[in-house]
């Protein structure tokens, strides 16, 4: 990296950059022995993302990643040798990292992206757990068969979601973006687009959790997704203890097909990610 | 051009300011794109703000009074209303409720694009404005002026179109040059109902290579430049239009 880009990402991320160096010279020891010894793992996560994790009436935290937290919690308590503890920390996504940094929180478990930003600034654990692809929600009885047959049409999206470049570029589709998904959703309704492009995830989640009937009207597209988002959990830097430990984990997970269970139990169309993840860590 | 596109490629890979739009092709077009709508908004809503505007001053001068009042009323609400929340009130809630802006069950068009929307909005909401500025002009005429024009013979309206028009036209000329760089400046509110002006192309732009102080640099830069071309445009209308000894 040379001097002028430095310059500029110190500008750009300074604040940021000065907890991440705070909390890293405030706790050297690595952050597997602070588990170990409070016997309680802190995972930051949003609560309210229902299949994803969600509270249940009776105040248990539910959900495909709760299972998957669940899971990974039992094979770290093999490696720490003592039984361990799951504290539900939660977050949204403006502070999610922040909370990381700050040590409020020693992993981040959600629906968490994976972008070159992110990854100036915490530590993703490899190989990625998840995925999500571009979803289209259109009224009933719309038939498309792939994204090519949206040339030409009004589809509504966020502004600044990463699907409306592709989609305007290589597939011609007239994107409506909007700034809030409440704008794009009142968008469809009113018909002034065929369809909303959203993260195919999201969209799922939206179908399987709506019980006042709000979409029945609606339906999710079956489109082979032209490109797939993966989602990592992530730690702070500095901790290459905890990083292998994850790894291990999230790999065992992929070889046994764990994260594919998990999403068909909560009603999801595993991604393609990770049918190709499986296949990958059987062959090994 | 080709020299130009690879100096700014070059920049980027040695410093990493990155002005993605000047040498990646698909983006320059959509910018230029932006650019061309952002004008052809500007032009619309001045056309619309002037037409409504004129219109409103001449029907604030009629003997009937309710017609009065209701450009009253229409001038003060929009006057005194921010222009964001004006534009989603019509494109959201008048929009929404009338399904003006919608498809038909099979495929028809809708009756308004969310580009006519805007220019509703920049008419209705500069319109009132320039109705403002030409009473004001009217208004400061000098009353020995108009009596000179009864004098000779002119009539309640012959006066207006002959004598007072002219001068209160020529008298208001810089305020609507200056309501003209608002309406400029607020074609970039189209970027909160998806209409693709240069605003919201260079935020589709920033979302893709997160490069927004490049963008946010070009955009400022834009504006300035459309801005200087139509100020150039009023300066040579004041001139057209001097009147030796006016205004002294």
């Amino acid at each position: 990296m040379n001097k002028l880009t430095q310059m500029r990402s110190i500008v750009a991320f300074s604040a940021t950059a000065g907890f991440v160096f705070a909390a890293l010279s405030a706790q050297a020891g690595p952050v597997t022995d602070k588990v170990k010894e409070r016997g309680r793992i802190a995972v930051c996560t949003n609560v309210n993302n229902p299949p994803n994790v969600f509270i249940d009436s009776s105040g248990k935290a539910q959900g495909m990643q709760v299972d998957l937290m669940n899971d990974m919690k039992a094979s770290l308590e093999g490696k720490m040798g003592k039984p361990l503890e799951i504290e539900l920390v939660p977050t949204l996504p403006a502070n999610r990292v922040e909370f990381l940094d700050r040590g409020k929180c020693d992993m981040i478990f959600t629906s968490l992206t994976v972008t070159p930003e992110r990854q100036k600034l915490i530590q993703f654990i490899e190989p990625y757990y998840y995925a999500a692809g571009p979803g289209l929600q259109t009224k009933k009885g719309v038939s498309l068969k792939s994204w090519a047959d949206l040339k030409g049409k009004s589809v509504c999206s966020n502004q600044g979601s990463s699907w409306n470049v592709p989609l305007e570029r290589d597939y011609g589709v007239k994107i409506i973006a909007f700034q809030t998904q409440q704008e794009v959703d009142q968008s469809l309704r009113d018909g002034r687009c065929i369809g909303l492009v959203s993260d195919d995830s999201y969209l799922q989640a939206r179908f399987l959790t709506d019980k006042d009937g709000i979409w029945k009207d609606f339906e999710i597209q079956k489109l082979p997704a032209f490109t797939e988002g993966p989602w990592g959990l992530a730690i702070k830097f500095g901790d290459a203890d905890f990083e292998k430990d994850l790894s291990d984990i999230v790999i065992a997970w992929h070889r046994k097909g764990t994260v594919i269970e998990a999403a068909k139990k909560w009603g999801f169309t595993p991604p393609k990610f990770s049918e190709d993840m499986q296949q990958k860590y059987k062959a090994n | 051009m080709d020299l130009l596109a690879q100096s700014f490629e070059a920049l980027y890979h040695r410093t990493g300011w990155n002005f993605s739009v000047f040498y990646n092709a698909w983006e320059a077009r959509k910018y230029a794109d932006g650019i061309y709508v952002a004008i052809e908004l500007a032009l619309w809503g001045l056309f619309g703000a002037m037409l409504l505007g004129t219109l409103c001053c001449f029907l604030r001068l009629v003997r009937f009074a309710p017609l009065r009042w209701l450009v009253t009323a229409y001038v003060e609400f929009f006057r005194n209303t921010p222009g964001l929340a004006q534009l989603y009130f019509l494109f959201f809630g008048i929009g929404s409720y009338f399904r003006l802006s919608s498809y038909g069950p099979n495929g028809e068009g809708p009756v308004l694009s969310p580009m006519q929307f805007v220019i509703i909005a920049l008419s209705l909401q500069y319109g009132a404005f320039v109705a403002e500025i030409l009473r004001a002009g009217i208004e400061g005429v000098p009353k020995t002026t108009k009596e000179a024009a009864e004098a000779l013979g002119y009539g309640r309206w012959g006066a207006l179109y002959h004598v007072i028009m002219p001068l209160a036209f020529r008298a208001s000329l810089p305020a609507l040059g200056n309501n003209m760089a608002q309406i400029v400046k607020s074609t970039a509110m189209a970027y909160a109902i998806a209409v693709p002006e240069a605003l919201y192309v260079a935020h589709e732009i920033w979302t893709e290579h997160f490069n927004v102080i490049e963008m946010m640099n070009v955009v400022l830069i834009t504006y300035l430049a459309i801005m200087w071309v139509f100020t150039l445009i009023v300066r040579q209308i004041e001139r057209w239009l001097y009147v030796p000894g006016m205004g002294r």
